[in-house]
Protein backbone atom coordinates (compact mmCIF):
# COMPACT_ATOMS: atom_id res chain seq x y z
CA UNK A 1 0.00 0.00 0.00
CA UNK A 2 2.82 2.36 0.95
CA UNK A 3 6.55 1.85 0.55
CA UNK A 4 9.01 4.06 2.42
CA UNK A 5 12.45 4.14 0.79
CA UNK A 6 15.67 5.28 2.49
CA UNK A 7 13.96 8.08 4.36
CA UNK A 8 16.17 10.49 6.27
CA UNK A 9 15.25 13.49 8.36
CA UNK A 10 17.19 15.78 10.63
CA UNK A 11 16.41 18.85 12.70
CA UNK A 12 19.21 21.33 13.44
CA UNK A 13 21.84 18.78 12.40
CA UNK A 14 20.33 16.19 14.74
CA UNK A 15 19.46 13.05 12.80
CA UNK A 16 15.98 11.82 13.70
CA UNK A 17 16.13 8.84 11.38
CA UNK A 18 18.49 7.79 8.63
CA UNK A 19 17.90 5.52 5.63
CA UNK A 20 14.63 4.25 7.05
CA UNK A 21 12.84 1.80 4.78
CA UNK A 22 9.66 -0.18 5.35
CA UNK A 23 6.44 -1.11 3.62
CA UNK A 24 2.85 -1.13 4.75
CA UNK A 25 0.82 -3.96 3.29
CA UNK A 26 -2.92 -4.36 3.22
CA UNK A 27 -4.34 -5.67 6.47
CA UNK A 28 -1.30 -4.62 8.46
CA UNK A 29 -1.00 -2.57 11.62
CA UNK A 30 2.27 -0.70 12.07
CA UNK A 31 3.25 0.72 15.41
CA UNK A 32 5.90 3.41 15.41
CA UNK A 33 7.67 3.57 18.72
CA UNK A 34 10.50 5.64 20.13
CA UNK A 35 11.38 8.03 22.88
CA UNK A 36 10.19 11.63 23.01
CA UNK A 37 11.64 13.66 20.14
CA UNK A 38 12.68 10.57 18.20
CA UNK A 39 10.64 11.68 15.16
CA UNK A 40 7.45 9.61 15.36
CA UNK A 41 5.13 12.50 14.52
CA UNK A 42 7.56 13.77 11.88
CA UNK A 43 7.58 10.34 10.23
CA UNK A 44 3.77 10.37 10.10
CA UNK A 45 3.81 13.88 8.64
CA UNK A 46 6.31 12.81 5.99
CA UNK A 47 4.14 9.82 5.12
CA UNK A 48 1.17 12.18 4.79
CA UNK A 49 3.12 14.55 2.58
CA UNK A 50 2.88 17.48 4.99
CA UNK A 51 6.60 17.57 5.73
CA UNK A 52 9.10 16.93 2.92
CA UNK A 53 11.86 14.42 3.77
CA UNK A 54 15.52 15.48 3.64
CA UNK A 55 16.33 12.33 1.71
CA UNK A 56 14.44 9.33 0.38
CA UNK A 57 10.96 8.99 -1.06
CA UNK A 58 7.61 7.35 -0.50
CA UNK A 59 5.75 5.23 -3.03
CA UNK A 60 1.99 5.20 -2.62
CA UNK A 61 -0.53 2.99 -4.32
CA UNK A 62 -3.00 5.85 -4.21
CA UNK A 63 -2.88 9.59 -3.89
CA UNK A 64 -3.90 10.82 -0.49
CA UNK A 65 -7.50 11.84 -0.79
CA UNK A 66 -10.54 12.22 1.41
CA UNK A 67 -11.79 8.67 1.13
CA UNK A 68 -8.44 6.88 1.02
CA UNK A 69 -7.03 7.75 4.40
CA UNK A 70 -7.80 9.41 7.69
CA UNK A 71 -5.37 11.07 10.07
CA UNK A 72 -5.61 12.17 13.67
CA UNK A 73 -2.65 13.97 15.15
CA UNK A 74 -1.90 15.43 18.57
CA UNK A 75 -4.39 18.19 17.86
CA UNK A 76 -7.98 17.04 17.65
CA UNK A 77 -9.18 19.45 14.98
CA UNK A 78 -12.25 20.33 17.05
CA UNK A 79 -13.89 23.72 17.48
CA UNK A 80 -14.16 24.21 21.22
CA UNK A 81 -16.77 26.99 20.93
CA UNK A 82 -19.16 24.71 19.03
CA UNK A 83 -21.33 21.85 20.28
CA UNK A 84 -20.58 18.18 19.65
CA UNK A 85 -23.36 18.13 17.05
CA UNK A 86 -21.94 21.19 15.25
CA UNK A 87 -18.48 19.59 15.20
CA UNK A 88 -19.96 16.43 13.68
CA UNK A 89 -21.50 18.64 10.95
CA UNK A 90 -18.06 20.13 10.25
CA UNK A 91 -16.65 16.59 10.05
CA UNK A 92 -19.32 15.70 7.45
CA UNK A 93 -20.72 13.00 9.74
CA UNK A 94 -24.42 12.41 9.32
CA UNK A 95 -26.49 11.35 12.30
CA UNK A 96 -27.74 8.06 10.84
CA UNK A 97 -28.32 4.87 12.85
CA UNK A 98 -24.85 3.45 12.24
CA UNK A 99 -23.08 6.64 13.27
CA UNK A 100 -25.35 7.14 16.28
CA UNK A 101 -24.49 3.63 17.48
CA UNK A 102 -20.75 4.37 17.37
CA UNK A 103 -21.32 7.69 19.13
CA UNK A 104 -23.33 5.85 21.77
CA UNK A 105 -20.50 3.32 22.21
CA UNK A 106 -18.15 6.26 22.70
CA UNK A 107 -20.56 7.72 25.32
CA UNK A 108 -20.99 10.86 23.22
CA UNK A 109 -24.68 10.58 22.43
CA UNK A 110 -25.79 12.31 25.63
CA UNK A 111 -23.33 15.13 25.00
CA UNK A 112 -24.58 16.20 21.58
CA UNK A 113 -25.67 19.68 22.71
CA UNK A 114 -22.67 20.19 24.98
CA UNK A 115 -20.03 22.72 23.98
CA UNK A 116 -16.80 20.89 23.16
CA UNK A 117 -14.80 23.27 25.35
CA UNK A 118 -16.73 21.98 28.35
CA UNK A 119 -15.81 18.34 27.66
CA UNK A 120 -12.89 16.57 29.30
CA UNK A 121 -9.73 15.85 27.31
CA UNK A 122 -10.73 12.19 26.97
CA UNK A 123 -14.21 13.07 25.70
CA UNK A 124 -12.74 15.47 23.17
CA UNK A 125 -10.31 12.77 22.04
CA UNK A 126 -13.22 10.33 21.61
CA UNK A 127 -15.11 12.86 19.49
CA UNK A 128 -12.05 13.34 17.29
CA UNK A 129 -11.65 9.56 17.04
CA UNK A 130 -15.30 9.24 15.96
CA UNK A 131 -14.29 10.86 12.65
CA UNK A 132 -11.64 8.19 12.13
CA UNK A 133 -13.82 5.29 13.27
CA UNK A 134 -16.74 6.32 11.07
CA UNK A 135 -14.61 6.85 7.98
CA UNK A 136 -14.25 4.28 5.21
CA UNK A 137 -10.57 5.03 4.77
CA UNK A 138 -8.19 2.33 3.50
CA UNK A 139 -5.39 3.64 5.65
CA UNK A 140 -5.59 5.37 8.98
CA UNK A 141 -2.73 7.16 10.68
CA UNK A 142 -3.07 7.94 14.37
CA UNK A 143 -0.63 9.86 16.52
CA UNK A 144 -0.84 8.70 20.16
CA UNK A 145 -4.52 7.75 19.87
CA UNK A 146 -4.77 6.08 23.30
CA UNK A 147 -3.62 9.08 25.33
CA UNK A 148 -6.45 10.36 27.54
CA UNK A 149 -8.78 7.44 26.86
CA UNK A 150 -10.40 5.39 29.64
CA UNK A 151 -10.21 1.58 29.58
CA UNK A 152 -13.56 1.11 27.83
CA UNK A 153 -12.71 3.61 25.09
CA UNK A 154 -9.23 2.07 24.69
CA UNK A 155 -10.82 -1.36 24.20
CA UNK A 156 -13.31 0.11 21.75
CA UNK A 157 -10.50 1.68 19.70
CA UNK A 158 -8.53 -1.57 19.81
CA UNK A 159 -11.61 -3.43 18.61
CA UNK A 160 -12.06 -0.92 15.80
CA UNK A 161 -8.40 -1.26 14.76
CA UNK A 162 -8.68 -5.06 14.86
CA UNK A 163 -11.78 -5.04 12.62
CA UNK A 164 -10.17 -2.45 10.38
CA UNK A 165 -7.10 -4.54 9.61
CA UNK A 166 -9.19 -7.74 9.42
CA UNK A 167 -11.02 -6.27 6.42
CA UNK A 168 -7.73 -5.81 4.58
CA UNK A 169 -7.26 -2.15 5.46
CA UNK A 170 -4.16 -0.78 7.13
CA UNK A 171 -3.26 1.44 10.06
CA UNK A 172 -0.19 3.22 11.35
CA UNK A 173 -0.11 4.36 14.95
CA UNK A 174 2.41 5.90 17.27
CA UNK A 175 1.89 4.93 20.88
CA UNK A 176 3.65 4.78 24.19
CA UNK A 177 0.84 2.70 25.61
CA UNK A 178 0.89 -1.08 25.14
CA UNK A 179 -1.82 -2.36 22.85
CA UNK A 180 -3.45 -5.75 22.72
CA UNK A 181 -3.23 -6.17 18.94
CA UNK A 182 -0.93 -7.94 16.46
CA UNK A 183 1.37 -5.33 14.92
CA UNK A 184 4.70 -4.78 13.21
CA UNK A 185 6.94 -2.38 15.06
CA UNK A 186 9.20 0.36 13.77
CA UNK A 187 11.43 1.65 16.53
CA UNK A 188 13.02 5.03 15.90
CA UNK A 189 15.45 4.81 18.83
CA UNK A 190 19.02 3.93 17.88
CA UNK B 1 -16.16 24.43 -2.51
CA UNK B 2 -19.73 25.57 -1.77
CA UNK B 3 -19.96 23.16 1.18
CA UNK B 4 -16.65 24.47 2.45
CA UNK B 5 -17.91 28.05 2.15
CA UNK B 6 -21.05 27.24 4.14
CA UNK B 7 -18.97 25.54 6.82
CA UNK B 8 -16.73 28.61 7.15
CA UNK B 9 -19.79 30.82 7.22
CA UNK B 10 -21.33 28.58 9.89
CA UNK B 11 -18.18 28.86 12.03
CA UNK B 12 -18.08 32.63 11.63
CA UNK B 13 -21.75 33.06 12.46
CA UNK B 14 -21.22 31.02 15.64
CA UNK B 15 -18.21 33.18 16.52
CA UNK B 16 -20.01 36.49 16.65
CA UNK B 17 -17.36 38.14 18.80
CA UNK B 18 -14.68 37.86 16.11
CA UNK B 19 -16.50 39.98 13.51
CA UNK B 20 -19.44 41.65 15.20
CA UNK B 21 -17.11 43.27 17.75
CA UNK B 22 -14.99 45.07 15.10
CA UNK B 23 -18.15 46.05 13.18
CA UNK B 24 -19.52 47.59 16.40
CA UNK B 25 -16.25 49.49 16.80
CA UNK B 26 -16.74 50.79 13.25
CA UNK B 27 -20.26 52.00 14.08
CA UNK B 28 -19.04 53.66 17.28
CA UNK B 29 -16.30 55.50 15.37
CA UNK B 30 -18.84 56.66 12.77
CA UNK B 31 -21.02 57.99 15.57
CA UNK B 32 -18.12 59.53 17.48
CA UNK B 33 -16.38 61.19 14.53
CA UNK B 34 -19.01 63.91 13.87
CA UNK B 35 -19.19 64.65 17.61
CA UNK B 36 -15.63 65.95 17.48
CA UNK B 37 -16.55 68.50 14.82
CA UNK B 38 -18.38 71.81 15.11
CA UNK B 39 -22.06 71.57 14.33
CA UNK B 40 -21.75 73.85 11.30
CA UNK B 41 -18.64 72.10 9.93
CA UNK B 42 -19.11 70.68 6.49
CA UNK B 43 -17.14 67.54 5.83
CA UNK B 44 -15.08 67.59 2.70
CA UNK B 45 -15.56 64.68 0.32
CA UNK B 46 -11.88 63.83 0.35
CA UNK B 47 -11.61 63.77 4.16
CA UNK B 48 -14.74 61.69 4.59
CA UNK B 49 -13.70 59.13 2.00
CA UNK B 50 -10.16 58.88 3.39
CA UNK B 51 -11.54 58.53 6.91
CA UNK B 52 -13.89 55.72 5.84
CA UNK B 53 -11.23 53.84 3.87
CA UNK B 54 -8.70 53.96 6.68
CA UNK B 55 -11.24 52.99 9.36
CA UNK B 56 -12.49 50.14 7.16
CA UNK B 57 -8.93 48.92 6.73
CA UNK B 58 -8.31 49.00 10.48
CA UNK B 59 -11.59 47.21 11.24
CA UNK B 60 -10.78 44.51 8.67
CA UNK B 61 -7.33 44.12 10.22
CA UNK B 62 -8.94 43.76 13.63
CA UNK B 63 -11.59 41.26 12.54
CA UNK B 64 -9.26 39.03 10.55
CA UNK B 65 -6.48 39.08 13.13
CA UNK B 66 -6.84 35.42 14.18
CA UNK B 67 -8.43 34.09 11.05
CA UNK B 68 -5.88 31.30 10.55
CA UNK B 69 -4.45 31.02 14.04
CA UNK B 70 -7.47 29.23 15.49
CA UNK B 71 -7.49 26.56 12.76
CA UNK B 72 -3.72 26.20 13.05
CA UNK B 73 -3.82 25.76 16.83
CA UNK B 74 -6.69 23.26 16.97
CA UNK B 75 -5.34 21.12 14.10
CA UNK B 76 -8.22 21.66 11.68
CA UNK B 77 -5.94 23.43 9.20
CA UNK B 78 -3.86 20.23 9.01
CA UNK B 79 -7.05 18.30 8.28
CA UNK B 80 -7.99 20.70 5.48
CA UNK B 81 -4.55 20.27 3.91
CA UNK B 82 -5.03 16.50 3.80
CA UNK B 83 -8.49 16.53 2.23
CA UNK B 84 -9.08 15.81 -1.45
CA UNK B 85 -10.12 19.35 -2.30
CA UNK B 86 -7.55 21.99 -3.11
CA UNK B 87 -6.10 23.68 -0.05
CA UNK B 88 -6.58 27.08 -1.70
CA UNK B 89 -10.35 26.38 -1.74
CA UNK B 90 -10.23 26.44 2.05
CA UNK B 91 -8.60 29.90 1.93
CA UNK B 92 -11.08 31.09 -0.71
CA UNK B 93 -13.99 29.92 1.45
CA UNK B 94 -12.59 31.90 4.38
CA UNK B 95 -12.05 35.04 2.26
CA UNK B 96 -15.55 34.82 0.79
CA UNK B 97 -17.27 34.33 4.14
CA UNK B 98 -15.28 37.21 5.64
CA UNK B 99 -16.23 39.46 2.73
CA UNK B 100 -19.87 38.50 3.17
CA UNK B 101 -19.97 39.09 6.93
CA UNK B 102 -17.46 41.92 7.26
CA UNK B 103 -16.67 43.48 3.86
CA UNK B 104 -20.23 43.98 2.60
CA UNK B 105 -21.66 45.36 5.89
CA UNK B 106 -18.68 47.72 6.17
CA UNK B 107 -19.22 48.94 2.61
CA UNK B 108 -22.93 49.49 3.19
CA UNK B 109 -22.37 51.32 6.48
CA UNK B 110 -19.64 53.49 4.91
CA UNK B 111 -21.97 54.33 2.06
CA UNK B 112 -24.81 55.22 4.43
CA UNK B 113 -22.49 57.42 6.48
CA UNK B 114 -21.36 59.12 3.31
CA UNK B 115 -24.95 59.86 2.36
CA UNK B 116 -25.60 61.48 5.70
CA UNK B 117 -22.29 63.37 5.92
CA UNK B 118 -21.91 64.69 2.40
CA UNK B 119 -24.37 64.97 -0.43
CA UNK B 120 -23.02 63.04 -3.42
CA UNK B 121 -25.93 62.18 -5.62
CA UNK B 122 -23.71 62.00 -8.70
CA UNK B 123 -21.30 59.54 -7.06
CA UNK B 124 -23.72 57.19 -5.31
CA UNK B 125 -22.98 54.07 -7.30
CA UNK B 126 -19.28 54.65 -7.72
CA UNK B 127 -18.78 55.30 -3.99
CA UNK B 128 -20.52 52.04 -3.06
CA UNK B 129 -18.55 50.18 -5.71
CA UNK B 130 -15.27 51.67 -4.50
CA UNK B 131 -16.05 50.61 -0.91
CA UNK B 132 -16.91 47.07 -2.00
CA UNK B 133 -13.82 46.70 -4.16
CA UNK B 134 -11.44 48.28 -1.66
CA UNK B 135 -12.78 46.17 1.21
CA UNK B 136 -12.41 43.03 -0.89
CA UNK B 137 -8.78 43.92 -1.61
CA UNK B 138 -8.17 44.84 2.05
CA UNK B 139 -9.56 41.47 3.20
CA UNK B 140 -7.34 39.57 0.76
CA UNK B 141 -4.24 41.47 1.86
CA UNK B 142 -5.08 41.14 5.56
CA UNK B 143 -5.42 37.40 5.08
CA UNK B 144 -2.05 37.42 3.37
CA UNK B 145 -0.47 39.34 6.27
CA UNK B 146 -2.03 37.02 8.82
CA UNK B 147 -0.78 33.97 6.94
CA UNK B 148 2.77 35.33 6.83
CA UNK B 149 2.81 36.24 10.52
CA UNK B 150 0.79 33.21 11.67
CA UNK B 151 3.14 32.21 14.47
CA UNK B 152 4.69 35.62 15.11
CA UNK B 153 1.76 37.83 16.07
CA UNK B 154 -0.45 40.07 14.01
CA UNK B 155 1.78 43.16 14.30
CA UNK B 156 4.27 41.71 11.83
CA UNK B 157 1.45 41.01 9.38
CA UNK B 158 0.26 44.58 9.79
CA UNK B 159 3.71 45.93 9.03
CA UNK B 160 3.96 43.75 5.94
CA UNK B 161 0.61 44.53 4.36
CA UNK B 162 0.30 48.24 5.09
CA UNK B 163 2.98 49.30 2.53
CA UNK B 164 1.47 46.84 0.03
CA UNK B 165 -1.87 48.62 0.34
CA UNK B 166 -0.46 52.09 -0.31
CA UNK B 167 -0.96 51.79 -4.11
CA UNK B 168 -4.59 50.79 -3.56
CA UNK B 169 -5.14 53.81 -1.30
CA UNK B 170 -3.47 56.06 -3.89
CA UNK B 171 -5.73 54.70 -6.65
CA UNK B 172 -8.77 55.30 -4.44
CA UNK B 173 -7.67 58.87 -3.74
CA UNK B 174 -6.96 59.60 -7.40
CA UNK B 175 -10.30 58.15 -8.43
CA UNK B 176 -12.13 60.39 -6.00
CA UNK B 177 -10.16 63.48 -7.05
CA UNK B 178 -10.99 62.79 -10.70
CA UNK B 179 -14.66 62.27 -9.87
CA UNK B 180 -14.85 65.50 -7.84
CA UNK B 181 -13.21 67.48 -10.65
CA UNK B 182 -15.70 66.08 -13.11
CA UNK B 183 -13.02 64.15 -14.97
CA UNK B 184 -13.26 60.60 -16.21
CA UNK B 185 -12.63 58.31 -13.24
CA UNK B 186 -13.52 55.07 -14.96
CA UNK B 187 -9.85 54.21 -15.55
CA UNK B 188 -9.14 54.30 -11.83
CA UNK B 189 -12.25 52.25 -11.13
CA UNK B 190 -11.14 49.70 -13.71
CA UNK B 191 -7.70 49.65 -12.11
CA UNK B 192 -9.34 48.93 -8.76
CA UNK B 193 -11.49 46.26 -10.37
CA UNK B 194 -8.35 44.79 -11.92
CA UNK B 195 -6.66 44.67 -8.50
CA UNK B 196 -9.71 42.83 -7.10
CA UNK B 197 -9.81 40.41 -10.01
CA UNK B 198 -6.12 39.64 -9.62
CA UNK B 199 -6.05 39.41 -5.82
CA UNK B 200 -9.31 37.44 -5.64
CA UNK B 201 -8.16 34.28 -7.43
CA UNK B 202 -4.40 34.72 -6.89
CA UNK B 203 -4.22 35.45 -3.16
CA UNK B 204 -5.74 32.12 -2.01
CA UNK B 205 -2.97 30.27 -3.87
CA UNK B 206 -0.24 32.45 -2.36
CA UNK B 207 -1.78 32.24 1.12
CA UNK B 208 -2.27 28.47 0.90
CA UNK B 209 1.38 28.07 -0.08
CA UNK B 210 2.48 30.15 2.94
CA UNK B 211 0.21 28.15 5.26
CA UNK B 212 1.66 24.89 3.93
CA UNK B 213 5.11 26.11 4.89
CA UNK B 214 3.85 26.84 8.42
CA UNK B 215 2.39 23.34 8.67
CA UNK B 216 5.66 21.69 7.68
Amino acid sequence: MIKVNNLSFSVNNKKLFHNLSFAISEGELIRISGSNGSGKTTLLKIMLGITPPKKGFIEKEFSFGEKEFEFLGHKNGLKTYLSVKDNLYLMDLKLNDKNLKVLNDLSLLDLMSETVGNLSYGQQKKLALARVILSKARLILLDEPFVGLDDDSKKLLEKFLFNHIKTGKSAVITSHIDIDLPYSEICLDD
Amino acid sequence: MIRLFFKELFKMVRQLRSWLGPLSVFVLILVAFPLTQDIDTKFSHQTTFSFLWIISLLVIMLSTEKVFLEDFDDGSMEQHLLKSYNFSDYVSAKVTSSFLLIGIPLSCMSWLFLQSAVAMTNLNLVSLLSFLLSNFIFINFCFFGNAVSLKRGSLLGLLIITPLLFPVLIILGKMLSAALLGLDYSNFLLLLLGCSLISGPLMPFVISYILKIHLE
